[in-house]
């Protein structure tokens, strides 16, 4: 089509002239005189020009055309004014990115549906137990699920689910999967259609049925490599056999586990967010019930309403239903797992929203000023085009054609800003949020983000556009020697950028804060050398290994993994070294009971010394320690400091719980493992030796002299040299682990850092677009005082007195803010005070200087001020 | 010469002057000019061709491939293109004349009816 208008068009100038001729022939024959012949004939043709641009219009799609002209010259433009493009593009880019961060967050976790199905009908059931004291929250007690079931007539199920880790073995390597242990009618409720084979029926849950499950989409790929045969054979969970009968797609998770279960890590060794697989159960297990403060409820019990059914009668029939033991308080309480995720961080995640729409609009606001600095020194150029008849449209388009390129490559730079804020964000731990792993950055974003920097740079720029004309066309236009025009009130533009200023104080200070809080939590010592430690997990196959075996099994592995390279001590502990205690009773010291609470842990030979936690008085154990008579045990310096203060505790005699009589040999020094701004637990260490009860799961830990790369691997060919069908897992460096006990402090520092860096940004843009503004404005202004002799610097000094107030005003204003304010971030404060004058004078001297930084530029440029030609400039 | 009257020019809507063309070129390839001609003549002078909109219609028939063109040398050797009906122009000129005929024939029904009420 294009070549076809092409050779259509070629030579249209000739045909027109032709017409021309041919008419004043005609005119001629007629009887004028030939001048006259040709006159009228040009005039019933019409203008020539104007036919060949209606002509060739016929050919394309005219404001396509003009759109190419437009972005022609808009991108001739920038170019020439790099500093201020580049400005411009950060800015917008700075706004769109935070707008488009959070809106995808948000979005994820408070609008996107539930990827399972039903999920306003399935709720959790809560059970709130209050008995002289605090409440506690629980599920339901196992007869009450089951009277409930036979006598409801508004739910249509009642179930629960717990997590259930199993041991995959017979696949090439053999790993520990997370899964859940899930009522049949509460897993078909959620459940989406399967990729391959069924869901989970009722009968499965039945004792005597064939065990069976129901595989995760990740599980399928990553273990059985997607084959569709392995639905009806079965595999090896927890070492027996069991069918498998489906396979769920891909993206379906319920329930969410590691928002109800924090600690469970799947085969990846990641927090689980997702079970990947689902097996039956009718009767609650073991590891479903849980003690919540002495209750002993189903942990987490989830009910399926009837349609139509609200959740005011379901919590009605509940309450009057089920048995209620006559000495607690108890209040059934149906909870929509949507409604309850959203609730806690819904606040939240509305004040990010608005705060980073508020970035945005500030954003806008600083490219408008950038775009008004700059026209104020493009008006000849301006007055010309209009004076040559330039229609407003059409220089409002030029302006938005213009709009469109910053915003194009403002929205390319806000979408990497967003692509690397999301890949931070999902390296946070998943308790943080909800549905923190359904957040990514996908084609809907990257249009959310184009479209927002889109409309944000065309509206920017036809403000601005519209606002230079009311001041060009009357200035520009006028022939007398004019006045120097009354710049527009500056107030306003000034105000905001003392807005800017002020909100970027308060960011900044609350970052530093939170910044310098985070450095002295983590540079506080654990109390205990955790460097070079690495630990493991296997499980024993209780069928297998019984007690004798399992001591065997225990001394060659430990031998074997001493002859390691590296390796200094190697120790076997019947648990992982838990960050924190677990319970507390009251001790009896010397005979004499005492308040308080003192928590224990079992320790093997050699625990102390591979853990690396000094003795300070006495000794550690020895092998044979757990027989001695008296029975032995080891504190810890802040039972020490609790109960004996300022005594030597050796010798005296301690019990706790089912541990009468035990004499004092030893004085370990605290560990803070976890947080050191948790509170200092006093500890018993209790010696113990893996022959006395087999340990079904048993720690085992190396302390290697240096950092050794391929442990992980050694460890796994020594594990299954030994016995090929066990599995290591929560293998890795205590470390790490620790590290992880500061996830959310360090989430939150650093955020807000980058929060506040951007506020420092966004202000210094804006004083900058500001103070070129008014300097452009005044360039006469300027141009008189020095011609009358003005110094150049008080031109200078004038500028900076401008920039210079409005930041002042801008960083008291901000000061004030933070006082106030930072008391709200008393909680995730460590070892800092709100109002550390230190931080606030630092951050107060920051915005001064990167307010001078920026007043930098337009001081010099209203220096250089030609006075001839600004006196010309009319 | 006197102007024409204006009052007398009847305004060709842009699809009637596309219409007219297609008529015109069925009797033979022509020039520009000698299509506004004919039409006129062809009209009695009563329908007077705005010769702005002449070359904007050839070259919307030509991009909807019912009219063709060619170069060619004019009697004085100026260089001119020659208009042509395609067979697809052809054909589309005997679906736009029956439609044609349709509305004028129902126009003025309307129109003698109109009339005779009006004499009644």
């Amino acid at each position: 089509m294009k070549r076809r208008g092409t050779k259509a068009l070629e030579g249209l100038a000739d045909d027109l002239r032709d017409h021309i001729e041919r008419q004043t022939e005609e005119n001629i024959a007629r009887g004028m005189t030939p001048a006259e012949a040709r006159r009228q004939a040009c005039i019933a043709f019409g203008n020539p020009a104007l036919i060949e641009e209606d002509t060739s219009a016929v050919w394309t799609w005219r404001w396509l055309e003009d759109l190419r002209r437009d972005l022609a010259y808009a991108w001739r433009s920038l170019r020439r004014a790099p500093a201020f493009a580049a400005a411009a593009v950060l800015t917008l880019g700075i706004g769109v990115g935070a707008v488009t961060s959070v809106s995808s967050i948000v979005y994820g976790v408070l609008l996107r549906p539930l990827s399972y199905a039903n999920a306003d009908r399935l709720v959790r059931v809560v059970q709130i137990m209050r008995l002289n004291g605090p409440e506690h929250r629980g599920g339901l007690r196992p007869e009450q699920m089951a009277s409930w079931s036979v006598n409801s007539r508004l739910m249509s199920a009642i179930g629960y689910y717990a997590p259930q880790p199993a041991m995959l073995t017979g696949v090439p390597t053999p790993v520990r999967l997370m899964g859940a242990t899930i009522t049949p009618a509460i897993f078909r409720a959620a459940a989406a259609t399967p990729v391959e084979g069924r869901t989970l029926d009722d009968a499965d849950a039945l004792a005597g049925n064939t065990q069976v499950v129901v595989l995760a989409y990740r599980t399928w790929t990553k273990f059985f490599a997607s084959d569709p045969s392995v639905v009806g054979r079965s595999i090896s969970l927890n070492y027996k056999p069991y069918r498998v009968v489906g396979i769920m797609p891909e993206g379906f998770a319920f329930p969410s586990v590691a928002v109800l279960y924090p600690g469970m890590t799947d085969s990846t060794g990641a927090p689980a967010d997702s079970p990947e697989f689902w097996i039956p159960a009718e009767r609650p297990t073991k590891t479903a019930i849980s003690d919540t403060g002495g209750f002993t409820t189903i942990g987490n019990t989830f009910a399926l309403l009837r349609p139509g059914v609200t959740l005011e009668q379901a919590t009605a029939e509940a309450n009057t239903l089920l048995p209620v033991q006559p000495s607690h308080r108890m209040q059934i309480e149906l909870v929509n797992p949507r409604v309850e995720q959203a609730r806690a961080t819904r606040p939240l995640l509305l004040l990010f929203e608005g705060a980073v729409v508020i970035v945005l609009l500030i954003a806008c606001a600083n490219v408008t000023n950038l775009l008004l600095a700059r026209a104020s020194y493009r008006q000849r150029e301006l007055a010309i085009r209009l004076s040559l008849g330039a229609g407003r449209g059409r220089l409002a388009r030029q302006a938005a054609a213009e709009g469109l390129l910053v915003g194009g490559a403002g929205g390319a730079v806000g979408i990497a800003a967003t692509m690397g804020a999301i890949a931070w964000f999902r390296t946070l731990p998943p308790y943080l949020l909800p549905r923190m792993h359904e957040i990514h950055v996908d084609g809907g974003t990257l249009t959310f983000a184009l479209v927002v920097a889109v409309a944000s740079g065309v509206g920017v720029s036809i403000a601005a556009a519209g606002w230079t004309f009311r001041r060009e066309v009357a200035v520009s236009l006028r022939n007398a020697t004019s006045t120097a025009s009354t710049p527009p009130s500056r107030a306003p533009l000034h105000a905001l950028v003392a807005i800017e200023v002020g909100s970027g104080v308060v960011l900044f200070a609350g970052a530093a804060l939170l910044l310098s809080s985070f450095v002295r939590l983590t540079s506080v010592k654990p109390g205990f050398d955790a460097r070079h430690v690495f630990s493991f997990q296997v499980t024993l196959p209780p069928g297998e290994y019984d007690g004798p075996r399992t001591s065997i099994f225990l001394r060659q592995l430990t031998t074997r993994l001493s002859v390691l390279p590296h390796v200094e001590r190697v120790m076997a502990a019947d648990s992982p070294l838990a960050l924190g205690i677990g319970w507390a009773w009251p001790p009896t010291i010397d005979g004499r009971t005492a308040s308080g609470g003192v928590g224990y842990r079992t320790a093997p030979a050699g625990y102390f010394e591979t853990l690396g936690i000094p003795i300070r008085i006495g000794r550690s154990f020895a092998a044979g320690d757990e027989s001695a008579t008296p029975r032995i045990a080891v504190v810890n310096e802040a039972l020490v400091r609790t109960y004996w203060p300022g005594a030597n505790p050796l010798g005296h005699h301690i019990s706790l719980e089912d541990w009468k009589d035990l004499e004092v040999v030893g004085v370990a020094a605290d560990v803070r493992a976890g947080r050191p701004d948790a509170h200092e637990d006093a500890e018993l260490f209790v010696p113990i030796n893996p022959n006395s009860s087999p340990w079904r799961s048993p720690s085992i830990f190396l302390r290697t002299d240096a950092a050794a790369p391929t442990l992980g691997r050694d460890v796994r060919t020594i594990v299954n040299g030994l016995d090929p069908t066990l599995v290591v897992y929560h293998d890795g460096l205590l470390e790490t682990d620790i590290q992880r006990t500061y996830a959310d402090a360090s989430a939150y520092g650093v955020s807000s850092t980058t929060f506040a860096l951007v506020a420092l940004g966004l202000a210094a843009i804006g004083l900058y677009g500001v103070l070129a503004f008014t300097v452009g404005a005044r360039t006469r202004e300027i141009g008189v005082r020095v011609a009358i002799g003005a110094n150049r610097r008080r031109i200078v000094w004038m500028v900076l007195h401008d920039a210079l107030g409005t930041v002042a005003v801008g960083v008291v204003a901000g000061l004030v803010a933070a006082w106030y304010l930072s008391r709200l971030l008393q909680n995730w404060m460590y070892g800092v005070t709100p109002h550390d004058p230190g931080i606030l004078a630092g951050v107060a001297m920051l915005f001064l200087v990167v307010g001078g930084l920026a007043a930098y530029v337009p001081a010099r440029r209203a220096t250089r001020v030609d006075p001839v030609i600004a006196l010309r400039t009319d | 010469m006197p102007a024409r009257d204006e009052r007398e020019r009847l305004e060709l809507l842009q699809g009637t002057l596309d219409l007219l063309i297609l008529r015109t070129l069925r009797l033979g390839p022509a020039h520009g000019h000698t299509i506004a001609k004919a039409i006129e003549r062809g009209s009695d002078d009563v329908l007077q061709v705005e010769q702005g909109s002449l070359y904007p219609a050839l070259h919307r028939l030509i991009k909807r491939g019912w009219v063709d063109f060619e170069l060619g040398a004019s009697e004085n050797n100026r260089r001119a293109k020659f208009y042509r009906l395609t067979a697809a122009g052809m054909r589309q000129l005997a679906v736009e004349t029956s439609k044609w005929d349709r509305m004028v024939a129902a126009i003025a029904r309307i129109m003698r009816s109109r009339a005779a009420e009006g004499e009644r």
